[in-house]
C-alpha cells in the first residue's frame, strides 16, 4: 500500500519512513506526538527560523528548564513531533524562493570600506586643503629641501607663505605661524623668537634640540626648572599660572605628547631691572625619524603680571599650524 | 539516539539539538559539554583560540566573517597606502571610523538589534560617542595633567582615567538590558561592544583634534603608522572588548554551572586589562622601548581580554540554548537545511548566535491539513 506525504503529496512505497521526494517523516511517532506537551513558550519569540512545515503543534520542552540533566536520569525525549527515530535531521535544500542566508551581499562590506574611505578619506584631505590652502608644508623627512640653511643667530626669518592673518616662517627644525602684530627678534638653527611688535618684555620661543640621552617628558620639566634656577634665579619654582592647554604638539612624523608647564621666576635682564617674571612651557620629548630623541618645546615667557592676558591673547595658530619637523611620537 | 550528557531521546546526530554536546565523548560527559574545542558561536575553533571576528562579531556565519575579515583588511591598506602617501589627516579619519562602521554593517547583516534598528543604535552607538565625549573633554580640560598620558603621575593617566571609562562605557548598553527581547549575554556583548566602539570614536577625535585641525594636506610620513594603528585598532579594540565584556558579564546575573564562575571573572579582567594597557604602554614607552613592542605589548592586552570573552560567552551559549523549541533552519555555520533546536545537530553551533531572522528556510507551507496525531 503507498504512504502519501502529507507535506509534499509524494505516494511511496509502503515501507519508506521518510518521503523520497521531501525527506519528511511519513508517519509521526504517537509517542512524539504524545510528548509535545510543552510549548514554543520557551524559544525566544525572535529566535530565527520557523516551524517545520508538518511540525504545527507545540513541541517538546522538557521538564527542567534550563537546568543540566544528568545522563543518569532517565532519557526523556527531545524530538521533533514526527520525527522518526533513526532517520537523518537534515531536511532537502530551501525550495527556490526561500529567504536569503544573509542580508548583505558577498562585496558589500569590501563596498562599505571603501565608502569610507572615500568619505572620510576624501573629507579629511579636502579640509587639511581648505584650511591650509598654500600654506601646506611640503612632504619631508628632514629638512626641507626648498628651505636655505638658517644661520645660527640669523635675526632674519624666512619668511615664505603668507596667511590670512599672519605668516610662515621656516625654519630647519619646524615651520611656525606668525601671527600678525608679531615679528621675528631671534632667530637661529634650532630655535625661533616671536615677540609682539612694540613690547620687549613678551615673547613666544619654539625651540627644537636634540638630546644627548634617553628621557622622559616629566625628567625634561625637570630640565627646564633646572636651567632656569641655574641660569635665572636660584629660587625658581614650578607655579600654578596657567598656559595654553595644548598637550599635543604637531610634528611632522607625527603628534607628539607634550606637557605644559609654568615656572615663576625672577628674571633680570641683562642691564635692565629686575622683574617677577612666567617662563609657561609646552615641552615634549620626541624621536626623529632616524631614531634619536630630541626635545622640542614653545616658550611662552612674559612679566609675571602680565603673563596670563599674553597668553590667552595668543591665537590658536600659533599652536595648530606649527609644524616641528621630522620630529614624531616617541612611540 | 540519546543524547551522551543530557540523556534526552534527540534527532541522530553530531551534536545534541538540545544541549549542544558533542556525542562520542560519553567517558567524560562534561567534557562533552562544555566541548571547549568547538567554541560555540563558531564550532569549527576552539574557545581558547584569539579570532577577533569571531569573538566581536559572533552572529557573522563562517563564510560572513571571511568576508569583514578581508575588509577590514583592506581598510587597513587603504589606511597604511594614506599614511605611506603623507595624506596624515585622510588616514586618521579612515582609522577612527573603520571599526565604527564595520561594526554597524555586522549589526545590520545579523540584525542583532531586530526590529529596534534606531533605538539600539541610538542608546548604543550615539550613547557611547555622548559619554565619551564628555568623558574625555573633562578629563583633558578639568582633571586636567593629572590624567594625561605624560606629565602626571602614572596613578592618574593609568588607574583613575581606566577605571572611569569603564564605569561609564557599558551604561549604554546597560539600558537595553530591561528589554526582555534582549535578554541574551551575546545581546549583552554585541550592545557593549556597539558602546565602547562609540566611546572611541569620541575619544580618538577629541585627542586628536588639533591634529587634524592643524596638520597640512600632507606630511612627512615617518612615526604616523604607530598612532594610526592604535587608532585603527588597538583602541577600539580595547574599548569595545572591555566595555563588551563588562556589559556581557552583568548582563544575566543569574547563571548556573560553569557560565557562573567564568562570568566572576569578567569586572576584574576587564579592569585589569585597561590598568595593565595604560599603565605598560607608558612605561615602555618612557623606558625607550620601540614603538613596534609597544604596540605588540597593547596587542597582547587585548588578546587576553577577547579570550576571556569567549570563554564567557561559549558557557553563556550553552546553557541559554539548552531547551529551546524546534525549527527548521539552514544553519549559517555549516549551512545545512536541518531540524534544530539550540543547537545546529549537524556542527554544533549555538543558534543563539545566528543572524536574529528567518534565513533560507522552507517557505512557509498552506495551513491546511493538520499534522497527523496533531488534532
Amino acid at each position: 500500500m503507498a504512504v502519501t506525504c502529507t507535506h509534499c503529496g509524494t505516494v511511496n512505497p509502503d515501507d519508506n519512513t521518510i518521503c523520497q521526494s521531501c525527506g519528511m517523516p511519513l508517519a509521526a511517532a504517537p509517542a512524539d506526538a504524545a510528548s509535545t506537551a510543552g510549548s514554543r513558550a520557551s524559544q525566544p519569540a525572535d529566535m530565527p527560523g520557523v516551524a517545520l512545515p508538518i511540525l504545527d503543534e507545540p513541541i517538546a520542552v522538557p521538564a527542567g528548564g534550563t537546568s543540566p540533566v544528568s545522563p543518569a536520569s532517565a532519557p526523556s525525549t527531545f524530538l521533533p513531533p514526527g520525527y522518526v527515530t533513526g532517520t537523518s535531521p537534515y531536511l532537502p535544500a530551501p525550495a527556490p524562493g526561500a529567504a536569503p542566508l544573509h542580508r548583505t551581499g558577498s562585496l558589500s562590506v569590501f563596498a562599505i570600506v571603501g565608502v569610507i574611505s572615500i568619505v572620510f578619506g576624501g573629507a579629511g584631505a579636502v579640509f587639511a586643503a581648505l584650511r591650509t590652502g598654500a600654506t601646506t608644508p611640503p612632504p619631508a623627512t628632514s629638512a626641507p629641501a626648498n628651505v636655505p640653511p638658517v644661520a645660527s643667530g640669523s635675526s632674519t626669518p624666512q619668511t615664505s607663505i603668507s596667511a590670512s592673518s599672519g605668516s610662515m616662517a621656516t625654519t630647519p627644525f619646524a615651520t611656525v605661524f606668525v601671527p600678525s602684530g608679531f615679528t621675528v627678534t631671534d632667530q637661529g638653527a634650532d630655535y625661533i623668537q616671536l615677540t609682539p611688535e612694540g613690547n620687549g618684555n613678551e615673547a613666544v620661543v619654539f625651540q627644537g634640540e636634540p638630546l644627548s640621552e634617553p628621557t622622559t617628558n616629566a625628567q625634561l620639566d625637570q630640565d627646564l626648572l633646572a636651567t632656569d634656577q641655574q641660569n635665572g634665579d636660584p629660587s625658581a619654582r614650578f607655579c600654578s599660572t596657567k598656559a595654553p592647554t595644548k598637550t599635543q604638539l604637531i610634528g611632522s612624523g607625527g603628534p607628539i605628547t607634550a606637557d605644559v608647564i609654568s615656572v615663576c621666576e625672577n628674571y633680570t635682564p641683562t642691564g635692565g631691572v629686575a622683574f617677577a617674571a612666567v617662563d609657561g612651557f609646552i615641552d615634549a620629548v620626541a624621536r626623529t625619524s632616524s631614531g634619536p630623541l630630541e626635545a622640542i618645546w614653545v616658550n611662552i615667557f612674559a612679566p609675571q603680571g602680565d603673563y596670563q592676558s599674553f597668553s590667552n591673547s595668543l591665537p590658536a595658530e600659533l599652536f595648530t599650524q606649527a609644524t616641528f619637523t621630522d620630529a614624531g611620537p616617541t612611540s | 539516539m540519546t543524547c551522551d550528557h543530557c540523556g534526552k531521546q534527540v534527532p541522530d546526530a553530531v551534536f545534541c539539538t538540545n544541549c549542544g554536546a558533542h556525542q562520542g565523548l560519553a567517558a567524560d560527559a562534561i567534557a562533552a559539554q562544555e566541548r571547549l574545542q568547538h567554541f560555540a558561536a563558531h564550532p569549527g575553533e576552539h574557545v581558547s583560540q584569539p579570532s577577533l571576528f569571531t569573538t566581536l562579531f559572533p552572529h557573522l556565519g563562517h563564510q560572513k566573517v571571511h568576508e569583514f575579515r578581508w575588509g577590514f583588511l583592506l581598510g587597513l591598506a587603504i589606511v597604511v597606502v594614506l599614511v605611506a602617501t603623507g595624506l596624515i589627516v585622510a588616514a586618521l579619519l579612515v582609522s577612527i571610523f573603520l571599526v565604527p562602521t564595520l561594526y554597524i554593517a555586522y549589526l545590520y547583516e545579523a540584525q542583532v538589534y531586530r526590529d529596534e534598528p534606531a533605538l539600539v543604535l541610538a542608546v548604543t552607538l550615539v550613547g557611547g560617542i555622548v559619554i565619551g565625549l564628555a568623558v574625555t573633554i573633562v578629563a583633558d580640560r578639568v582633571i586636567g595633567v593629572s590624567v594625561r598620558p605624560s606629565g602626571g603621575p602614572i596613578v592618574g593617566y593609568a588607574v583613575v582615567l581606566p577605571v572611569i571609562q569603564l564605569i561609564v562605557m557599558p551604561l549604554p548598553a546597560l539600558l537595553l538590558r530591561s528589554r526582555p527581547k534582549f535578554g541574551e549575554t551575546i545581546d549583552g556583548l554585541v550592545f557593549g561592544v556597539t558602546a565602547g566602539l562609540g566611546f572611541g570614536i569620541a575619544e580618538s577625535l577629541v585627542n586628536y583634534s588639533n591634529v587634524i585641525a592643524g596638520l597640512g594636506v600632507r606630511t612627512a610620513s615617518a612615526s604616523w603608522i604607530y598612532p594610526t594603528a592604535s587608532i585603527a585598532v588597538l583602541v577600539p579594540l580595547l574599548h569595545g572588548s572591555t566595555a563588551g565584556a563588562i556589559a556581557a558579564t552583568l548582563w544575566r546575573p543569574s547563571r548556573t554551572g560553569s557560565g557562573r564562575w567564568v562570568s566572576m571573572f569578567g569586572i576584574p579582567i576587564a579592569l585589569l586589562a585597561a590598568i595593565g594597557f595604560y599603565a605598560g604602554s607608558r612605561i615602555l614607552a618612557g623606558g625607550g622601548v620601540a614603538p613596534l613592542i609597544v604596540l605588540l605589548y597593547q596587542a597582547a592586552v587585548v588578546v587576553i581580554v577577547l579570550i576571556y570573552i569567549r570563554h564567557l560567552v561559549h558557557h553563556s551559549l550553552m546553557e541559554e540554548g539548552r531547551d529551546l523549541g524546534y525549527r527548521a533552519i539552514v544553519c549559517p555555520h555549516c549551512h545545512h537545511h536541518v531540524m534544530a533546536a539550540g543547537f545546529c545537530p549537524s556542527c554544533g553551533a549555538a543558534l543563539n548566535a545566528s543572524p536574529r531572522r528567518e534565513t533560507g528556510l522552507v517557505p512557509a507551507p498552506a495551513a491546511t491539513d493538520p499534522a497527523p496525531g496533531t488534532a
